[in-house]
């Protein structure tokens, strides 16, 4: 593997990947799949498994390459969509955007709605392109790592983001670490992951699925924001201010963005919640590297680059452990190792040796996606900052109407508008006591996992 | 900043917006036959039910609208068609699991055999067990007598408890005492073929046979009762005296609600049996490493009730009855009715 460097041909399949993708064909499929994805990412609940699902069945019909590029395309296009709603409306779509929420809907409330998208969408671009070169050069490499994180080890990584999340969130260790406890309880109803079995359910059949994660960000996030600013006195106000952002501002943010883009990339390797864990770990980061921590949860330029950047780039990066080695790091992958398998392609460590247009094609595909993607974004963050101008006596109102069907959507069922009201109220009530939502949000995506990994580590010695 | 957009051209917009997640429900609308997939999309199960739509689409001359619905290790999507309209427009496929195993040890809000019709078995899931190609045992014996030297310390990575690769597995540990295996328990067959390849076990269950041919995955044995045509050397567990318990967790089944008119389900039965007898059903098959096990509607019925009747003591055997929550009074779930939901 070491030679591989070395190996002129990396460059030649380089060669052999853009001659594939030479198609017109092929960029209409990577542009409707991105431009797909950005709007379920707008949408919350229907998020990008929804998306993928419905499109799956072109994989059938549709050549390995396009096929591919179509899914991935909506994949890292719901990211950018989750993106938009985090920062204008403070709903995150998904686990992966709520980093994103803490220093993005500051901004946009203190009237930088244009100018915090478009910093956004810089990062994530950042974070895409310096992913994909790690997975031109390093990723046969370094995807040697997924197999070494053994389930031992898995679960400690997981450990130590939720503790290093627990000690930099805003409102103190103690009640942070009661916030991680809180999400790990929250995870546990439904089936047990390693077991099977039903357990607290309470006779409720639909509790078998536990509790929805739609629900429980839309409620913590989005109706919670909503019912804390109804409750309080003082009608929440955007500004609307125009101060470009500073240079020196700017610069310190790339730097954010380049330490998020690293870390999100090596995360992103080792299946433990990549995006999740690799943005929530660069917040946490960023604000310990930062000289005025006081700034973040107000609108830090340096905090809303690195976990964009971060979690685009793990984004990318899952993309190595399931082309080299098979290994799917989440939901969306697996679905997506499931379309290889149909068109026959078969991932391992061998892949860009035996099927060079695939593989260094789907990179070519990857790369022009994030350009297309930084395209439409910096030519949309104009109108979403429209949106973000109306003045809270109308946004709130499709604040509301957008959470609870994002939730209905996402649990299928009327279950998830209810558990979506009730962890509004349960925010509210957190807020109240100091306590922030952001750990327990992590701890309940976690939660399954870690307790996956750590039941496999104790039964592989027991 | 003075110019205004008229109230009811906004709230316009935004009823567009919000009823977008509605489309795909309003274009499934219509005189066509539904089919809920009770996984994800990306398994074997999904790819083989989806084909064999599309080939059975040509026989009926409808639409078959194919969506997944996944959760609950199949028991959501069985548990919505059990409640569905009985009038042929909605079916379901699933893996047996969902029938005769899940009931077994949860309470599931329908009765397998009463509630839901199959309508034909079209496939087999026959997992192969692997090692790394390195590995010191290169053929079943010499993994026996390594398991029986190392009393007790070999790790056999399955996709998941309960999953057919195990019981076949913990069946075989339970008839001979001086066979202890450690099974540690995976999201899926590529997450134990990965932990595999890192060392973490030091056998695995999987079922991609492109990376068994391609030499990256060593066969030891075929976890089913026969060989397979793909893997002519490569033992099953008859040839190694074993006996063959998965049979009845491991089957794709085509389901309709019950109570559906016998001519509908005459009608569709013959379609899908013709699909599954086509070329382009048969090549998928071979990707995913299933076994073209083909049963026909009353086989299937027939099928069920027998398998559905051994099962208990097979699960029972093989102690995986006894694990946490499989009370033994739920075991008569499927003969009595279920109280509520």
């Amino acid at each position: 593997m070491d030679a591989f460097l070395a190996d002129p041909s990396v460059f030649s399949g380089v060669w052999a990947g853009m001659a594939a993708v030479c198609s017109l064909k092929l960029w209409l499929l990577v542009l409707s799949g991105v431009f797909l994805g950005m709007t379920v990412g707008v949408l919350p609940g229907f998020g990008p498994p929804a998306a993928m699902a419905l499109l799956f069945p072109l994989v059938y019909v549709l050549e390995p390459l396009p096929g591919i590029s179509l899914l991935s395309g909506i994949f890292y296009g719901a990211k950018y969509g989750g993106a938009v709603t985090s920062i204008l409306m403070g709903i995150p779509g998904e686990a992966d955007a709520v980093a994103t929420l803490f220093e993005g809907h500051p901004l946009a409330l203190g009237g930088k709605a244009r100018q915090a998208l478009a910093a956004a969408t810089l990062a994530s671009f950042t974070g895409g392109m310096l992913s994909s070169l790690g997975m031109v050069l390093l990723a046969p490499v370094l995807s040697r790592a997924a197999l070494f994180f053994g389930p031992a080890g898995r679960a400690a990584v997981m450990a130590c983001a939720l503790l290093l999340v627990a000690f930099t969130s805003p409102g103190g260790a103690r009640r942070s670490l009661c916030m991680i406890l809180l999400g790990l309880v929250l995870a546990l109803p439904g089936m047990a992951p390693v077991y099977g079995t039903a357990r607290l359910t309470f006779g409720f059949w639909q509790l078998s699925e536990g509790v929805e994660l739609t629900s429980l960000l839309l409620g913590m996030f989005g109706i919670g924001d909503l019912l804390a600013a109804l409750l309080s006195d003082h009608e929440k106000k955007t500004e609307h201010a125009f101060a470009p952002v500073p240079p020196l501002k700017r610069l310190s943010a790339f730097a954010a963005a380049l330490r998020g883009s690293i870390l999100g990339f090596l995360t992103g390797l080792i299946p433990c919640g990549a995006g999740v864990t690799a943005s929530f770990a660069s917040h946490a980061l960023e604000k310990r590297l930062s000289r005025h921590p006081e700034q973040f949860g107000n609108g830090a330029w340096e905090g809303l680059a690195g976990p964009e950047a971060s979690n685009n780039a793990a984004a990318m990066a899952s993309f190595a452990p399931l082309l080299l080695l098979g290994l799917p790091t989440n939901p969306i992958m697996a679905a997506l190792l499931g379309a290889l398998t149909i068109v026959g392609v078969v991932p391992g460590p061998s892949l860009p040796e035996s099927q060079p247009d695939f593989y260094w094609g789907l990179i070519v595909c990857l790369v022009m996606g994030n350009v297309l993607l930084l395209a439409l974004g910096l030519g949309l963050a104009g109108f979403w900052a429209y949106l973000a101008r109306l003045p809270f006596r109308l946004l709130w109102p499709v604040i509301l109407l957008l959470c609870l069907t994002g939730s209905y959507v996402g649990a299928d069922g009327i279950s998830g508008p209810v558990q979506c009201l009730f962890f509004g109220l349960l925010s509210v009530l957190l807020r109240r006591n100091g306590c922030s939502p952001a750990p327990l949000v992590l701890a309940f995506v976690l939660g399954p996992k870690l307790e996956t990994h750590l039941l496999q580590a104790l039964l592989s010695v027991w | 900043m003075k110019w205004r957009i008229p109230h009811s051209c906004l709230a316009a917009v935004w009823l567009i917006f919000l009823s977008l997640p509605v489309v795909p429900d309003v274009l499934a609308a219509g005189n066509n036959v539904e089919l809920s997939i009770a996984f994800s999309p990306g398994g074997a199960l999904d790819a083989a039910a989806r084909t064999l739509a599309r080939e059975a689409e040509k026989e009926l001359g409808k639409n078959i609208i194919v969506q997944n619905a996944p959760g609950g290790g199949g028991m959501t999507g069985v548990a919505r068609l059990a409640k569905s309209r009985p009038d042929g427009s909605r079916l379901a496929a699933c893996v047996t699991n969902a029938l005769i195993f899940i009931p077994f040890r949860n309470e599931t809000p329908y009765r397998p055999l009463e509630d839901v019709e199959p309508l034909l078995i079209f496939g087999q899931a026959s997992p192969v067990l692997v090692t790394q190609p390195d590995a010191p045992w290169k053929d079943m014996d010499s993994f026996l007598a390594a398991t029986r030297e190392r009393g007790g310390e070999m790790r056999i990575g399955v996709p998941g408890l309960g999953t057919p690769s195990h019981i076949a597995l913990a069946v075989m540990a339970a008839g001979d005492p001086s066979l202890k295996w450690r099974f540690v328990p995976f999201g899926g067959p590529g997450e134990a073929e990965a932990a595999l390849l890192g060392g973490h076990v030091d056998a695995a269950a999987s079922g991609v046979l492109p990376r068994i041919k391609k030499g990256q995955l060593h066969p030891l044995m075929v976890l089913a009762g026969t060989r397979l045509p793909a893997l002519p050397d490569v033992p099953s567990l008859a040839d190694k005296g074993f006996s063959d318990p998965g049979r009845g967790d491991s089957s794709f089944i085509l389901l309709a609600p019950a109570d559906t008119p016998e001519t509908t389900l005459d009608e569709l039965s013959h379609a899908f049996e013709k699909a599954a007898g086509s070329e382009a059903y048969l090549k998928i098959l071979e990707n995913f490493s299933v076994a073209p096990v083909l049963k026909s509607r009353q086989e299937a019925r027939e099928f069920l009730r027998r398998a559905w009747a051994e099962e208990g003591d097979i699960l029972k055997a093989a102690g995986i009855a006894d694990m946490p929550a499989a009370s033994p009074e739920k075991r008569d779930v499927g003969a009595a009715v279920p109280k509520g939901k």
